[in-house]
């Protein structure tokens, strides 16, 4: 009925089909059974030298993406394990400190924390520090505590670099507002806040510039908004203002435009949120803002670490970078941005 | 071919095929195990730690409720359960395997070394209780009931993701194993056309010697010896079969072909046999055919030798030659039958013939004689003109008042010897040649010369064995032709 070689064909080609088939049946099943198991921390799918613990406040702008892409290149270059705690603003202290008593527990390899507090935030790091956990603090310093390393942008560079746009943006003539975050008031005076420090010994060699008021805001566009519309009405004399938040900067910006004072009033901001950009872009309402380099701060703590853990040993403060975002050098920035992001 | 030359036997073939068959089966199964084996470590990964870690934070709870009875009531049977707990959680978390290749290995480790924590805080609780330190087993009661918390929160905080992760694994399970059906469904399908072709070949390879063996058994059975040989191509029992049927088959045929020689030579011999009975017989026949219609030529010699004697006193010469020349025809006639003789003695003997009936019939009947001298030599049976033109002269020209003409002629035409006896008479009608030449008459004595003729022809043919010698051509008064093509004999 059929031909012999037919046949042997035949065999031939149903044999290949079949070990086709029984190859992809045993990769597709393997498959199978790792799709529910965990991925590797790493690449190589090395096993982790350290595990520490960030303690963070998740409304801050600065621990955005950009941040903890940085930490997770270090993660990766120094097969090092981050383990996050994102506490809200609100219960901050309390939350912060009970992750850190969760640090101290777990007996974690160091812990970084944004901190905020007092005496008590003061003891819980002398305590950890007994357990033989180093301490880093990132962006809020806590110079008399027993600390590792301060890792984060400087107020009072940040101050003088405020101080310089402000003075050229306005020609060195105005009356200056500074809105910051509540949970930046922690100086007594304004001569113990750095940033108004910085801004303060820029204006000091101009006559005509001056800080009329500093106030300290919720974190939030509608906050904001209130806090600017307020401000116009008892403070008519104020044509320069600057915001230590990319969100709020944003409320400010729509104050000024509904209480019809595009072109009065000089706004500087920060963060590099990308409405704040387009605003820039646009000119008129918001001159320029004052972004840090997240991502480099996110690479660094890890970096630190390491050092630290390999040397016993490393700076005290460690600063990392802030840029004057203006038109001038909007696109300059953005590419920078998207090459980094990449 | 012998059974170790043979590269393959039947019972090899049939255990590679068997093997074949089995082999693939096995496949089957391996992978259908495989695969099942792989759906079972995926529904134990998905659920397994799920399991454990709920046991642990049972195992958590039970002991936070006994650690604070202990430290309510200083019983000592919750102290009891309370350590049995302990080891319980100790033997638990002691199975953890403490390692960092993914967040759920770190996130582990924390809940080993919180449960060490846990452990600590409340045997500090026990013995401050057991000091009878309210504010210490109190404080660190409460360090233990945060630290409790903080595993059951890394508990949640892991069920959950494996919850997540285990919703995305399922969708992708679903649908790779929907895949996976129908690849399982092909690959069944290819095994059972793979089997079958198998199979096919098995039998194939088995029925085929045997079909081919079976034709050709049945052709010799029919007699057909001249069949192909059968071609096996695998080298096995089936080819020694082959081979050896094949040799038989072409033994039988050369048996049979040596045996169909004999029988022709035993035939050929009996026609040679039978043809000198029927030459005996046809000889005899003449000579009764002679007797019967002549009286005794002895005599009849002997009495005309006298009338000879008795002419030549008288002084009648013509009488005398008349007497003489009836004397040696009737020698030439009573000469052996079964002799030879030559086609000039036979003219000779006609001419004698001739001469008498001119006597007879004057001038009526002419006699011409046109004879190629080379053809004189020829060898013949004797009397084998006379009765055809005696023929001639009584079928052809006998009841002509004004007479005819008889030529005799022989000539050479290649390789043969033409003799021709022609009449001009009233000729005759293809019934009456065929009344001559065949034995349609009911009476021999009615038709003597037609028995003359067919004797002539029958000792030509016996004599030359041939039968196509003797032709007769004849139209009705135009006169007959009896024409004889004689081979030349070695």
């Amino acid at each position: 009925m059929f031909n012999k070689s037919f046949v042997l064909f035949m065999i031939g080609v149903l044999t290949v089909i079949l070990v086709a088939g029984l190859v992809v049946g045993i990769v597709v099943s393997s498959n199978i059974a790792s799709a529910s198991s965990s991925d590797f921390l790493f690449d190589d799918k090395q096993e982790a030298r350290h595990h520490i613990m960030f303690i963070i406040n998740e409304e801050d702008q600065i621990y955005s993406d950009v941040f903890f892409d940085g930490i997770k290149q270090a993660e990766s270059d120094y097969h090092i394990a981050a383990e996050i705690i994102s506490i809200s603003q609100k219960n901050y202290e309390r939350e912060m400190l009970e992750a850190m008593d969760k640090a101290l527990y777990a007996d974690v390899d160091g812990v970084f924390v944004h901190c905020v507090g007092g005496d008590e935030l003061n003891e819980k790091i002398d305590e950890l520090w007994a357990a033989m956990i180093p301490v880093f603090l990132l962006n809020e310093d806590m110079a008399y505590s027993k600390r590792i390393s301060f890792i984060g942008v400087n107020r009072y560079n940040i101050g003088i670099t405020v101080g310089k746009a402000l003075v050229e943006s306005m020609e060195e003539v105005g009356q200056i507002a500074v809105i910051d975050q509540k949970q930046s008031q922690h100086a007594d005076s304004m001569s113990d806040d750095t940033l108004l420090l910085g801004i303060s010994d820029v204006f000091r060699d101009y006559d005509l510039m001056e800080i009329e008021m500093v106030t300290y805001i919720e974190q939030g566009t509608l906050s904001a908004e209130t806090v600017a519309t307020q401000m116009f009405k008892s403070n008519p004399d104020i044509n320069g203002i600057f915001c230590t938040n990319g969100q709020s900067t944003l409320g400010i910006a729509q104050a000024i435009i509904d209480n019809n004072k595009v072109n009065d009033i000089t706004l500087y901001g920060y963060g590099d949120e990308e409405e704040l950009l387009e605003y820039i872009e646009r000119g008129k309402i918001v001159s320029g803002t004052i972004v840090s380099d997240t991502y480099d701060m996110g690479y660094t703590t890890i970096r630190v670490f390491d050092e630290y853990m390999n040397q016993n040993h490393v700076s005290s403060y460690i600063m990392t970078g802030i840029e004057n975002i203006h038109q001038d050098n909007l696109n300059y920035y953005r590419t920078y941005r998207e090459v980094r992001l990449d | 071919m012998t059974k170790k030359k043979r590269k393959s036997s039947i019972r090899q073939n049939m255990i590679v095929y068997s093997m074949s068959i089995i082999v693939l089966m096995t496949i089957l199964s391996i992978y259908a195990i495989s695969i099942m084996e792989r759906y079972k470590d995926q529904m134990e990964t998905m659920f397994e730690k799920h399991i454990y870690l709920s046991s642990i934070e049972n195992t958590l709870n039970a002991l936070d409720a006994d650690l604070l009875g202990f430290l309510s009531t200083k019983s000592s049977t919750r102290l009891n359960e309370y350590m049995i707990g302990l080891e319980e959680l100790h033997r638990a978390t002691g199975s953890i395997v403490i390692q960092g290749y993914n967040m759920e290995d770190i996130v582990m480790k924390n809940i080993v070394n919180l449960t060490m924590a846990y452990d600590e805080q409340a045997q500090e609780a026990i013995s401050r209780k057991r000091l009878r330190d309210v504010a210490g087993y109190n404080m660190h009661y409460e360090e233990s009931l945060l630290i409790k918390g903080f595993i059951i929160e890394y508990i949640d905080d892991l069920n959950n993701q494996q919850l997540t992760r285990n919703s995305v694994a399922y969708s992708g399970l679903v649908s790779q194993i929907r895949w996976l059906q129908n690849l399982t469904t092909i690959i069944v399908i290819d095994l059972i056309a793979l089997s079958l072709l198998i199979v096919y070949l098995i039998t194939q390879h088995m029925v085929k010697p045997i079909s081919n063996l079976s034709s050709a058994a049945e052709e010799i059975a029919k007699g057909n010896l001249a069949t192909e040989d059968v071609v096996v191509e695998s080298e096995d029992e089936w080819m020694l079969l082959a081979n050896t049927f094949n040799k038989m088959k072409n033994s039988i045929g050369t048996y049979v072909e040596e045996l169909k020689y004999t029988a022709q030579v035993e035939t050929d011999l009996k026609d040679e046999q039978l043809k000198n009975i029927r030459m005996a017989h046809l000889l005899d026949k003449a000579k009764l055919y002679a007797l019967q219609s002549q009286i005794n030529p002895h005599f009849l010699f002997n009495t005309i030798n006298a009338g000879v004697q008795m002419s030549i006193m008288e002084r009648a010469p013509k009488t005398g030659q008349f007497l003489d020349t009836m004397s040696r025809l009737f020698r030439y006639n009573i000469q052996q039958m079964d002799s030879v003789t030559t086609i000039g003695e036979e003219v000779q003997n006609i001419e004698d013939y001739y001469n008498l009936l001119k006597v007879r019939f004057g001038s009526r009947i002419k006699f011409q004689f046109i004879i190629d001298e080379s053809t004189k030599d020829v060898k013949v049976p004797p009397l084998v003109l006379q009765p055809l033109v005696e023929n001639a002269y009584i079928h052809g020209l006998s009841g002509l008042e004004e007479g005819g003409t008889i030529i005799v002629s022989s000539y050479k035409d290649n390789d043969k010897t033409i003799i021709v006896v022609r009449d001009d008479g009233k000729g005759m009608s293809s019934e009456t040649i065929d009344r001559i030449l065949t034995k349609k008459h009911k009476n021999e004595s009615e038709d003597s010369t037609g028995i003359g003729v067919r004797n002539v022809r029958d000792r030509l043919e016996i004599y030359f064995h041939k039968s196509d010698i003797f032709r007769i051509e004849s139209k009705i008064d135009k006169g007959t032709k009896i024409i004889m093509t004689l081979p030349i004999m070695e």
